[in-house]
């Protein structure tokens, strides 16, 4: 009983946890410049010609981005050696746009303590868990837990990051006691579980609010990032979402569930990390025109800092600021200023042709029907390449003005790093 | 009849106070963000109520920054369309509103920057009244209005804000001045304004105060008898009037807005007309506009050597000390005597004439005329003799040669009311005459007994004070400078109008406990050791409109801009 009550800084102080001193930098680094890129064998399925004053035709209603903030906050001596705790704001959010306007829709946040429990475990098995704390872990449903939040502002989550959140293969690793000895190690694992959390924390986003507007047929919601990439996650984010996936989370599970989630989505890539061996020059065409390649990948393909292509999606190559190419003397790689829109196939193809079989052939000739709602979507990407977002020179060629404002508005909301220090100290 | 009621701008918040490190809180001064709904209506001027942990913090905008996360001009030009104007986005790039605040009123009484993200809301009529209770009703004098409403047309838009009679007309404080351009800023419209409010405010509690109006130019306060006899009559004169100057009907409304408002607040002058009385000079054609004006004449005996001197010697010259001593010495010989101008000049010609006649044979004969006032300088009597030769012949309106006494303005007949005294054509040297002598008989009146005296209060509006109180040294300044230490004591309140503050002497200006500007252009408002208390409102005060001023009264610590309507007698009468 007496356990049950522990506040997360008494159940830190049981496990003889060290502050870290202030100057102790959070794990938010997320380097704009991709440092190198993965070409892979893709089949290019169209080279869209799409004037440099396009007016939407479709609509890109709503805006969809997470942010986080990831901070070491004690270091628990185990053994020889001390290992690092966490703890994490994560903020998932969408805005919508009315007429002119980006409004606030709908925002979730959670504040996720960090420990490596497991790999403690296998070194001092006395260690437990935080009881008052709800657990993220292989039973999933964390969206479900978010969303029951009440009082956002206070620690309710823990995670073990010492064990793989997803059997999806992915960037997360078990720590065992050898890995929990390199701090770097540790820290790693933070940042990569934040990343899936939010991954999932987008899905349920995007799965809110197809669920709760009423769409049109042309209108979008615009995720920031591969658009594949969070459905990897999908059985972790909800019992509902459980089966839009296979197990591996590489496979589409529920076709129809699918379809419903991703004929509104599509995905705006500013950091391209996955690009086709062969053909994307067209892409850097100075015609009057733009010249968008458009790629199928074979299989789902992982990049190294989270890039996901999959064959569910085309890829959309467009040289968004082809014009600040030359006006942004840090650019020394024309790629660099290729942006990617992951388009899945349910957003341009009809809901009763099998488009998840292995044997699909998405049709874009000329007239077709996909062609012409692609070629839509495209104009509009377009036509929203004005205004330019404020930010680093890569963003500035490849973000959209509109994602740029959503993490904006996200980011506003990150407790500081000593205020959540401080929640954790409570 | 349509429900008419209705300050329409909504109670909900429409900022936060913000804590940034580019934008840091003071106790006295901070900035909040605003929300990025249109039409807030907020602008500098604006009054802002912040509320939060039980504290609420009345404040006026002072600034406006918007910004937005853009950090320089190129952004701004590749982001439309790579420099195209034409450019339409399709979404609108966020702009941050953020306003500077100043602290008008804080309750509790805290002098620290707010605790927390507070929010702003508009000022309501409840938050309004915290303001007006900072003066007890009995104190309280109508000093215009603040807008609350966005329906300009109805009084409830309006909340009247009041000047406490103790910093008004003393004892804590006393006198106005008022600057702004001529025919912009509405000076005299404004301190005619608050002379029916001090007149109202001595009806309500039994206060005699006489207001003495010295009518500067054209004929701005001599057909104040001419006002509407009926509000009816007054509205449709205002419409016409309006239609007439601006063609703008909502200006009409506006004005018979404040009007209203101002009745409800005791201010009344069609219901409840103060008494009239006019002075002014013979020769004056502008006489037959007024209501049985008496006319006023100046003996020698009816002014004093001060009076003199101010009258002989022009604002910008420093008279020689030497006549100076001179004027002294014989107005010490004509004490108890009753000597008239011309007398005057032929005792101080034949005292020119003395160092010649002692070498001559007619010494005998002129030794007997001299004035037995000394020894002087035949050089220094003969420049004295030149001015006074110069006065008389431009002050003939006003000055009565040949008697000692003439048909002065007295004390007893100042009435309990408006008492509007001619200037307008009068030569400067005549003005200053007249002025002088007023004052002085309104401070020598009130510091008479109280049983023999009509007036408790004497409240004196001038216009063009730079012409009796210049900036440089000057003897003709002494007066005046001598009222406005002693006038909150003796109950007599100087209200002085000019276009430059900076033209002012400092005593008179620093005595002036209430400062109000209307429009003024910008190179004389940045002169910050004159207007330093206007703060940021001073980069708004070029824009004021006809009608507003920045009103800075000492009960509260921070200007702010005020309403208040049009003259009724203005309104009224046809150009």
């Amino acid at each position: 009983m007496e356990k049950s009550e522990l506040s997360v800084g008494e159940y830190l102080r049981r496990l003889n946890a060290i502050p870290l001193p202030m100057n102790v930098p959070s794990e938010e680094v997320a380097p704009d410049f991709i440092v190198g890129v993965k070409p892979h064998d893709a089949t290019q399925l169209a080279v869209m010609q799409i004037p440099e004053i396009a007016t939407p035709e479709v609509k890109f209603r709503f805006f969809v981005d997470g942010v986080q903030r990831t901070v070491p906050i004690c270091q628990v001596p185990v053994g020889s050696f001390r290992v690092p705790i966490f703890i994490a704001h994560l903020i998932a959010g969408a805005m919508e746009r009315v007429h002119d306007r980006l409004n606030p829709f709908l925002k979730r946040e959670a504040i996720v303590l960090y420990i490596p429990l497991e790999g403690l475990r296998s070194i001092d098995s006395s260690l437990s868990p935080p009881t008052t704390l709800a657990k993220f872990g292989h039973g999933g449903n964390i969206y479900n837990l978010i969303m029951r939040l009440r009082q956002p502002r206070r620690i309710d989550f823990w995670t073990d990051i010492s064990v793989r959140l997803s059997e999806a293969p992915g960037d997360e690793v078990n720590l065992g006691p050898v890995e929990l000895s390199a701090v770097g190690a540790v820290r790693r694992a933070a940042r990569n579980r934040s990343q899936v959390l939010l991954r999932i924390m987008e899905l349920g986003v995007v799965w809110e609010i197809i669920s709760r507007s009423i769409f049109n047929e042309d209108e979008f919601v615009v995720l920031d990032g591969p658009v594949f990439l969070p459905f990897k996650y999908a059985g972790l984010t909800s019992q509902q979402l459980a089966t839009v996936m296979s197990s591996s989370g590489e496979q589409i599970g529920d076709p129809r569930q699918a379809y419903h989630l991703l004929s509104h989505l599509i995905g705006a890539v500013k950091q391209v990390e996955i690009i086709p061996a062969q053909g994307l020059a067209v892409a850097l065409s100075l015609e009057p025109d733009l010249r968008v390649p458009v790629y199928l990948f074979s299989e789902m393909i992982r990049g190294v800092t989270g890039d996901l292509v999959s064959r569910h999606v085309v890829s959309c190559f467009v040289w968004l600021r082809r014009e600040l190419n030359e006006e942004i003397p840090l650019i020394w790689s024309p790629t660099s200023g290729l942006a990617r829109i992951d388009v899945p196939f349910p957003a341009i193809v009809d809901s009763r042709i099998n488009w998840y079989s292995h044997d699909f052939h998405l049709d874009l000739s000329d007239g077709s029907r996909s062609r012409r709602r692609l070629e839509a979507i495209l104009r509009t990407v377009v036509a929203e390449r004005w205004p330019i977002p404020e930010e680093s020179p890569p963003r500035m060629l490849t973000e959209l003005y509109a994602i740029a404002e959503t993490e904006r508005w996200l980011k506003g909301h990150l407790l500081p790093e000593q205020e959540l220090r401080g929640l954790a100290e409570a | 009849m349509a429900d008419e009621r209705a300050p329409q701008i909504a109670q909900s918040y429409i900022g936060r106070i913000t804590f940034s490190q580019d934008l840091p809180a003071g106790p006295d001064e901070f900035w909040c963000w605003l929300s990025a709904s249109r039409g807030l209506n907020v602008q500098v001027g604006s009054l802002l109520t912040v509320e939060g942990e039980g504290e609420r913090i009345i404040t006026v905008v002072s600034d406006m920054k918007y910004t937005s996360v853009t950090r320089d001009v190129s952004t701004e030009f590749y982001g439309s369309g790579y420099g195209s104007p034409q450019t339409q986005p399709t979404v609108r790039p966020t702009i941050i509103r953020c306003a500077k605040l100043r602290v008008l009123l804080r309750t509790p009484r805290v002098l620290a920057p707010p605790e927390g993200r507070w929010g702003v809301r508009h000022v309501n009529d409840e938050d309004l009244s915290l303001l007006s209770e900072q003066i007890s009703l009995e104190r309280r004098i109508l000093g215009g209005f603040i807008k609350i409403g966005l329906n300009e047309g109805i009084p409830e838009s309006w909340h009247p804000v009041f000047l406490h009679a103790d910093f008004l007309l003393g004892p804590q404080g006393a006198h106005m001045n008022v600057s702004g351009i001529t025919g912009l800023a509405t000076k005299t419209s404004y301190a005619l304004f608050i002379a029916y409010s001090i007149l109202a405010w001595a009806q309500a509690n039994d206060e005699k105060v006489g207001v003495i109006l010295f009518n500067v130019k054209r004929r701005d306060f001599l057909q104040l008898h001419q006002i509407p006899s009926e509000w009816d009559k007054a509205h449709s004169s205002i419409e016409e009037w309006a239609k007439r100057e601006f063609g703008d009907g909502q200006i009409a409304r506006r004005v018979c807005a404040l009007w209203e408002s101002a009745r409800k607040n005791g201010v009344d002058p069609i219901s409840n007309p103060p008494d009239i009385r006019y002075f002014t000079y013979q020769g004056d054609p502008d006489s037959n506009l007024m209501q049985e004006p008496y006319f006023v004449k100046y003996g020698l005996k009816d002014i004093t050597r001060d009076e003199l001197i101010a009258a002989l010697y022009r604002a910008d010259e420093e008279p020689g000390e030497q006549q100076i001593n001179l004027i002294n010495a014989y107005f010490e010989y004509i004490s108890g005597k009753d000597v008239s101008f011309s007398r005057m000049m032929n005792d101080l010609t034949v005292l020119g004439q003395q160092s010649v006649s002692r070498a001559s044979r007619q010494y005998d004969r002129l030794a007997s005329q001299v004035p037995q006032i000394g020894i002087w300088d035949d050089r220094t009597v003969n420049a004295v003799v030149r001015r006074l030769t110069g006065f008389l012949s431009k002050a003939s309106h006003i000055v009565e040669k040949e008697r000692a006494r003439a048909e002065p303005v007295k004390f007893e007949m100042l009435v309990d009311g408006l008492n509007v005294i001619q200037l307008n054509r009068l030569h400067d040297t005549e003005k200053r005459l007249l002025v002088n002598a007023v004052l002085r008989i309104a401070s020598e009146g009130l510091e008479m007994p109280e049983n023999r005296r009509n007036l408790n209060r004497i409240v004196v509006v001038i216009d063009e004070l730079n012409k009796y109180a210049p900036k440089r040294w000057s003897p003709i300044k002494e007066q005046i400078i001598d009222i406005v230490a002693r006038g909150r004591d003796l109950r007599l309140s100087l209200i002085g109008a000019q276009q430059f503050a900076s033209d002012i002497d400092n005593e008179v200006l620093g005595n002036s406990a209430t400062k109000v500007v209307g429009r003024s252009d910008t190179s004389e408002i940045s002169k910050k050791e004159v207007y330093a208390y206007l703060s940021d409102l001073r980069d708004m005060v070029p824009y004021l409109e006809k009608g507003q001023m920045v009103l800075y009264h000492p009960v509260h610590p921070t200007p702010f801009i005020v309403w208040f309507p049009p003259p009724l007698h203005s309104v009224s009468l046809p150009t």
